[in-house]
């Protein structure tokens, strides 16, 4: 619970400030035809940015695997995983949901903390199109190796073993019941490494919240522009960087999830290809990833930039809180959702606000903020 | 490509013991997961330029899904990466106008040796290995001089020793490669003039004249220069893929008014000399007049031209240079082989993206968050 408190404290926050800047600014606003617009204060966007979502995010995340982590100690603490895990499995479960909860929030935004040393791929490795999370954790299994153990020795591995998609590989079953410390052959291997999974799980959690809390890494870059600054000379670089990660976000969760799940083939099949289907937290996660989007938007205050842009704040929350409640409305278990006509409506609907926030934020929103430049524009290379 | 002789699965077991020893900035253990991954197919790893999270720049050897298996920091931004066919050996260089090269074994058997361009020259970003691995030419730009040239390297030693220089037949070269029959070079001569006092400004643009050039590499001799008409003298011919048969594809970037929309693709055969072709009409005018980088497919029936301003893959059919498709993607800019009919794409968002079809969305493979991939990709295959 203490996540979504602090969600809709931040939520809360973001809107209020809004709501003052948008008074201030009807006060001090100039009569029509008597002054310009003023200048884009670029150097506002990042630093609310982290303040306001990415930090609150990120302590939300790590709390939630703290509570995750004794889940998996108590179904793995049953006796040889005999009888029934009832009550375990189901606190295990909702605390993994809740972790997945928590990531697809965070992990929309993509910049800064989430971005240094491959955090992100660390946290989940996602889109994974070919599986690859699949493979290697089959390979660790069948090897039993010790290397994976231990959080010590785990995260000198493959970033694809460290993340919850790795986690959710060998904790639940393709139908979504968890299997965790259930009596498999090898239950103690993967408890074993379910744990060492977790407690890395914090660490990177921890590791993020810091390169936010005390601005290290990208983070410190961002929020630091100038002329020798590797990454943004200017404020406006800095605010491009952080909006480009966001729309990089929402492109995956168009682009690679939701269209990718909508093509035509057998249901199951294709409900497998969006991350964590296998638990049936896939839009659970896309869901919090929408939400997400919005709320990383407001907090950064990039409606709020310029004054042709403000509509788009009240049309972004109003068109996210519809996807979500769309989305909510589909079964938990994606496979049935994309078997059933008016669930998988649904989602077409979803995928189609989705693209009209793409051309709303991408285009009209970053038109008004002259936010530009790819990394491979410049002509003469 | 590498030795097929060499059995993939004992090769690469070998690789992740050298890279453990090579790179410490990726932890053995995480390249012998990323090498693993690939011993059950024939899939290449791939070679590129990227910046970091930090602003940093490196050079990464990558599987197809993302996972590193070396990265090489580099002292400013790179461009594209030439692979040795004899060594398997590769040479990075600068972005232009930079001067730095770096010479390196993607496989991790020996260090990196870095080195720069001599004075009064800075490099373009490209160059092409001698069959043999012995010599490598790479375009520079005598900037005194507002001449292109070619420098000579002998890379067989220990550290690379500049031997001398010839012509390039224009003003800014840009990319070069070997011709098949293995005494010819072929030079996109951009014909744009810079002066890195003048940072990235164009300083000729009413007068250029860009061209392709066909150099013999043992004695610089100019064996034959084609350009197109006097009205397209501003589409500033850059990028290359060379087919066995010894088609050459160039990718161009116009430099007239944006109102002007000229083929950015154009081939040049012995028969046929340099032709252009061009994409479907409702495409004309959206592709912001750049074409970033040129691939083949290893089968070699398909090219691909990635026009990152315009976020736009173009796709062409090598036997006539007809069009055949054109997908989607923010920023895209590397291309390269992938398997016999696809490629795999990088962009500036950290995206790998695995393309098999002209008319059909990539699939991502992977999304790095900070990485921002460079203009060109190479692959480079142990199989």
């Amino acid at each position: 619970m203490t996540g979504v408190i602090t969600r809709v404290r931040t939520w809360a926050r973001a809107a209020s400030a809004a709501a003052v800047l948008v008074g201030l600014a009807s006060v001090l606003a100039p009569a029509p035809g008597l002054a310009q617009e003023p200048a884009i204060d670029y150097g506002r966007f990042v630093p609310a940015l982290v303040r306001d979502y990415a930090l609150p995010a990120a302590r939300d995340l790590r709390d939630r695997l703290q509570e995750l982590e004794s889940g998996v100690a108590r179904l793995c603490a049953r006796v040889d995983g005999a009888g029934d895990p009832g009550e375990a499995a189901t606190v295990f479960a909702d605390g993994f949901a809740a972790v997945v909860d928590a990531h697809g929030w965070l992990a929309v935004s993509r910049f800064g903390a989430l971005a240094d040393a491959s955090a992100l791929e660390r946290l989940a490795f996602v889109p994974d199109a070919r599986g690859v999370v699949r493979r290697q954790v089959t390979r660790l299994l069948a090897k039993e190796d010790p290397s994976a153990l231990s959080a010590a020795t785990l995260k000198d591995k493959s970033v694809a073993l460290q993340g919850l998609t790795a986690l959710e590989w060998i904790a639940f079953s393709p139908d979504g019941a968890v299997v965790l410390g259930t009596n498999q052959p090898d239950r103690a291997y993967r408890c074993a490494y379910a744990g060492a999974l977790v407690t890395g799980l914090i660490a990177t959690a921890n590791e993020v919240e810091s390169g936010y809390a005390t601005p290290s890494g990208q983070t410190a870059l961002l929020l630091s522009p100038g002329l020798d600054n590797r990454l943004a000379a200017t404020p406006k670089e800095a605010a491009e960087v952080a909006f480009k990660a966001l729309m990089t976000g929402l492109a995956l969760m168009k682009d690679q999830v939701l269209e990718r799940v909508l093509e035509p083939g057998p249901a199951n099949a294709r409900a497998a290809r969006a991350p964590f289907a296998r638990s049936h937290n896939a839009l659970r996660h896309l869901s919090a990833g929408i939400e997400g989007l919005a709320l990383a938007i407001t907090a950064a205050g990039y409606p709020e930039g310029t004054k042709d842009a403000r509509w788009i704040g009240n049309s972004l929350r109003f068109e996210t809180a519809n996807a979500r409640a769309a989305l909510a409305a589909v079964p938990a278990d994606l496979g049935a959702g994309l078997a059933d006509p008016e669930a998988r409506a649904r989602l077409v609907y979803v995928n189609t606000i989705l693209s009209g926030l793409r051309g709303m934020l991408g285009g009209e929103l970053a038109g008004h903020l002259a936010l530009k430049g790819g990394f491979n524009a410049l002509d003469g290379d | 490509m590498r030795s097929t002789a060499i059995d993939r699965r004992a090769f690469l077991t070998g690789c992740a013991a050298a890279l453990a020893a090579a790179a410490p900035n990726v932890p053995r253990a995480r390249a012998e997961d990323a090498l693993a991954g690939l011993a059950g197919s024939d899939e290449p790893l791939f070679v590129a330029a990227r910046r970091g999270s930090d602003g940093t720049y490196a050079l990464a050897v990558t599987s197809p899904d993302g996972l590193d298996v070396l990265v090489i920091p580099l002292p400013g931004r790179g461009h594209d990466v030439a692979l040795c066919p004899a060594t398997g050996r590769c040479l990075a260089f600068a972005r232009r106008p930079g001067t730095f090269a770096v010479l390196f074994d993607p496989l991790g058997q020996s260090g990196p040796v870095t080195f720069q361009a001599e004075a009064g020259r800075h490099f373009y970003g490209h160059g092409a290995f001698s069959p043999d691995g012995r010599l490598v030419f790479a375009t520079e730009n005598d900037f005194v001089g507002a001449r292109g040239i070619i420098g000579v390297y002998d890379v067989s030693g220990d550290v690379p020793q500049r031997l001398g220089e010839f012509d390039s037949g224009g003003v800014g070269p840009h990319d070069i490669l070997p011709m098949p029959d293995g005494k010819t070079l072929v030079v996109a001569n951009g014909g744009i003039e810079t002066h890195p006092e003048r940072g990235r400004d164009k300083l000729n643009l009413a007068t250029m004249r860009p061209n392709v050039a066909l150099i013999d590499r043992e004695n610089g001799a100019l064996l034959a220069r084609f350009e197109l008409g006097t009205e397209l003298h501003q589409l500033s011919l850059r990028h290359m893929a060379v087919s066995a048969g010894g088609t050459v594809w160039i990718g161009a970037q116009h430099q007239g008014a944006a109102t002007e929309t000229p083929p950015l693709l154009a081939a040049l055969d012995a028969e046929k000399g340099l032709r252009l072709h061009d994409v479907a009409p409702r495409l004309r005018g959206t592709l912001e007049n750049y074409v970033g980088s040129v691939a083949l497919n290893r089968e070699e029936s398909v090219v691909a031209a990635s026009c990152p301003r315009a976020g736009r893959m173009l796709y062409f059919a090598a036997a006539d240079g007809r069009f055949l498709g054109s997908q989607v993607r923010a920023d895209v800019c590397g291309v390269a082989p992938l398997d016999d009919a696809g490629f795999l794409l990088s962009d500036g968002e950290g995206g790998l993206l695995q393309s098999d079809a002209p008319d059909s969305a990539p699939l991502l493979l992977a999304s790095r968050a900070g990485i921002s991939w460079d203009n060109h990709m190479i692959a480079i295959s142990p199989r």
